[in-house]
């Protein structure tokens, strides 16, 4: 073994310190077989710390940067081919040849940083400024030109566009690398808070992702919203045992001269989860009820028992369009305010409340249980004490997700503390982690009926 | 286990085009005599490299195919209670009813008891409900059974046992800690050429080449569905046996869904747009 043990050792406490728990004897498996298992190279061994030591796939995203922070090695190259097609120079020869293509890259970057001229390191911007005035200039277009290639065949162009996107997006990666290390070793320079080790995507605010990584969270979200939808599943299965039905079995023992042979039981009641969704889908708070609605999307498809509403100055139930679409759409059908704008368009929580619990009045057997997106900004306009006593005496419980920070609630005109009276839970949520954290709250036994 | 090493030439020999990362950890997962947990999205192989694993090491694939509600009596064994009763009718009483002539054996049973090594595949537990995961464990980690009115059975030879996951539940730590973990994603497009490759007939490595980049394109999009490797092969295959040169053809087999194949079949429009 050339990695020694307290080196592996020295690891788990890094780990430990970064909120990464592995159990010990993962890694006592990774000593036991480095041990006996001999390997080429020290880059070789620190793979299978990658390989053996994650449990599912979000250990492994945060193991893959904590090795590259505390090894200082970046041995996950991504896979890409950069093969461009109908031109074939020495400059592409290298680029097939994957061992080259980086060495390639490096001299392309070098070049073009150097071409741009002096980079002022003090001035306080951050390395993207610099790489976009870097990418306006002729010599970086030059570097894509060979592209640009339009045959008849529409593969062929799919391909090239492909490429180019890959090469584009490898060739920036290495100009902000090289931008970094130049920053860090020239004095007095400027460095933001930005640059720091990246901070954890799931514990990112939804507001301030960028398109990838909304896209990202979106499909993580997708599947934590099915998750929760199976463990629904399962809690509506575990309630009641049927009875035992004595004239089918009894028929179904004359087959066997009798004897009873085969039981037969009445089918089991499924209880189904009762459950009212709200979503303010007001300008502030799109972004996050879109997160929400999401998460329920599972749950909203899978029991037609689960009614979801939006709000902005009155409510509109939405579960029906809803039922009949893919979870694509869901943008789509939240965009379309021109349905959901009842008189001004500034949220009204009074009035869609109120609206909302004549509506369901009308229906006898209502759901018992409120979980509501918003951040409970009226407005300016008064909310009635009545309405929170109707709310309280209507619901079992009340959960609620306010996207705001918290040092924000109950300030201006947020008359957040209203609703958290009658509400079983409440907190902020902005990010992925919360959600998930929200949603282990919810105690679902009280949501079936 | 005292198996020789897999390599990426074993997993060529039998049609699997595997890369390192792959290997190395099915190579963990031997060597240690651990199970070996897949997890990944629909159509990425994972049941296929369970087979591949059992054709390497020439041993015979028990199959456990996990659905809800799957219990004891479907996994493990049963009690042929028919025969018990026909033998307390016919007063045979000196007979023990409990042993192993009125024992039916299910999968798990059937691994333990087999005289050659194994590969024991349990397929889609997520699926399954909780409970049978708790069944599994004593499986997974002591490579025995325990039946209350026979005693425990252990296991003949050390099984390979694998177990595959689509991720539409999350599974109980109980159970991943005793599991070396791999996560099984779209292929890469050097791998998918290769499938290409493989799959076509007289298909040239530039053309291969080109489809894997149009695939790993497509999955890039914000599909419902991304299309699998199989349905990528298989359009491959049709399209270029029959020399249909308009891709926006047959998106059917590529994608079962329409709003997919609309962002498809935009997708080739647009290129067709840059050229003009």
């Amino acid at each position: 073994m050339i990695l020694k043990t307290e080196e592996i050792l020295n690891f788990k406490e890094y780990c430990k310190k970064n909120n990464l728990n592995l159990s010990s004897d993962r890694y006592s498996n990774l000593i036991n077989f480095l041990n006996k298992n001999y390997q080429d190279s020290k880059l070789r061994e620190i793979d299978f710390i990658y390989h053996i030591l994650p449990s599912n796939l979000e250990e492994k995203q945060k193991l893959k940067n904590l090795i590259q922070h505390f090894f200082k090695i970046s041995f996950f190259e991504e896979k890409i081919n950069i093969v461009p097609i109908n031109q074939y120079d020495e400059k592409f020869l290298n680029l097939i040849d994957k061992e080259k293509l980086n060495s390639t890259l490096n001299e392309i970057t070098i070049d073009l940083i150097n071409s741009y001229g002096d980079i002022d390191f003090s001035r306080p911007v951050s390395n993207t400024f610099w790489l976009n005035k870097i990418k306006q200039t002729a010599k970086y277009k030059e570097q894509l030109v060979f592209f640009d290639f339009f045959s008849e065949n529409f593969l062929d162009n799919l391909v090239n566009l492909q490429n180019k996107k890959l090469f584009e997006d490898r060739l920036n990666y290495f100009i902000l690398e090289k931008l970094q290390e130049l920053r860090n070793t020239t004095k007095e320079a400027y460095l933001p808070v930005d640059l720091n080790p990246k901070e954890d995507l799931m514990e990112k605010d939804f507001l301030y992702t960028d398109s990838i990584e909304r896209d990202q969270l979106l499909r993580e979200t997708k599947k934590l919203g099915e998750i929760l939808a199976s463990k629904f599943k399962k809690y509506s299965k575990s309630n009641s045992s049927g009875k035992l039905l004595f004239r089918k079995t009894f028929r179904k023992s004359l087959q066997d001269g009798g004897n009873f042979y085969k039981l037969i039981f009445k089918p089991k009641v499924k209880r189904k989860p009762k459950l009212i969704f709200m979503c303010d889908i007001s300008g502030s708070m799109a972004l996050y009820s879109l997160f929400g609605l999401i998460l329920l999307f599972g749950v909203i498809q899978k029991f037609s028992s689960v009614r979801t509403f939006v709000f902005i100055d009155g409510v509109t139930d939405i579960s029906k369009r809803l039922r009949n679409i893919k979870i694509n759409e869901v943008k789509q059908v939240l965009s379309d305010w021109n349905n959901f704008v009842k008189n001004d368009g500034h949220s009204d929580y009074e009035k869609s409340f109120n609206e909302l619990l004549d509506n369901i009045k009308l229906e006898g057997n209502f759901a018992k249980t409120l979980l509501v997106i918003g951040d409970a900004r009226n407005n300016y306009r008064n909310i009635d004490k009545d309405l929170i006593q109707r709310l309280d005496s209507t619901f079992d419980s009340i959960y609620w997700m306010n996207p705001e920070r918290k040092q924000y609630w109950n300030t201006g005109d947020s008359q957040f503390y209203l609703f958290d009276e009658i509400s079983t839970h409440s907190s902020e949520v902005r990010s992925y982690q919360q959600l998930k954290q929200f949603i282990n709250n919810i105690r679902l036994n009280k949501v079936l009926r | 286990m005292k198996t020789s090493k897999l390599t990426i030439e074993k997993f060529k020999q039998h049609g699997y085009f595997a890369d390192q990362e792959m290997v190395d950890i099915v190579n963990a997962s031997l060597y240690l005599n651990k199970p070996l947990l897949i997890e990944g999205p629909a159509g990425t192989g994972k049941t296929f490299l369970a087979k591949i694993i059992s054709e390497i090491l020439e041993s015979e694939l028990i199959r456990l195919q996990c659905h809800e509600g799957i219990d004891e009596d479907n996994a493990l064994y049963e009690w042929n209670y028919k025969k018990q009763l026909i033998s307390i009718q016919r007063d045979e009483k000196d007979k023990n009813l409990f042993s192993e002539d009125y024992l039916i054996e299910r999968p798990i049973l059937k691994a333990l008891n087999s005289d050659k090594q194994s590969v024991f595949l349990i397929d889609e537990i997520d699926r399954s409900d909780e409970e049978f995961e708790a069944l599994l464990l004593e499986v997974l980690a002591e490579n025995q059974v325990t039946i209350p009115e026979l005693g425990t059975i252990k296991a003949k030879n050390e099984n390979i046992v694998v177990l595959t996951s689509n991720g539409t539940r999350e599974l109980s730590e109980a159970l991943r800690r005793r599991c070396i973990y791999f996560y099984l994603d779209y292929p890469s497009v050097e791998i998918e050429t290769n499938v290409i490759l493989n799959n076509v007939q007289n298909i040239t490595k530039e053309d291969a080449f080109k489809y894997a980049t149009f695939s790993s394109l497509l999955r890039t999009l914000n599909l419902n569905k991304p299309p699998s490797l199989i349905e990528t092969v298989e359009w491959v295959k049709f399209n270029f046996e029959n020399k249909i040169k308009n891709l926006s053809s047959n998106l059917g087999i590529l994608s079962k869904d329409s709003n997919d194949q609309k962002l498809i079949f935009e997708k080739i429009k647009e290129s067709d747009d840059i050229k003009n």
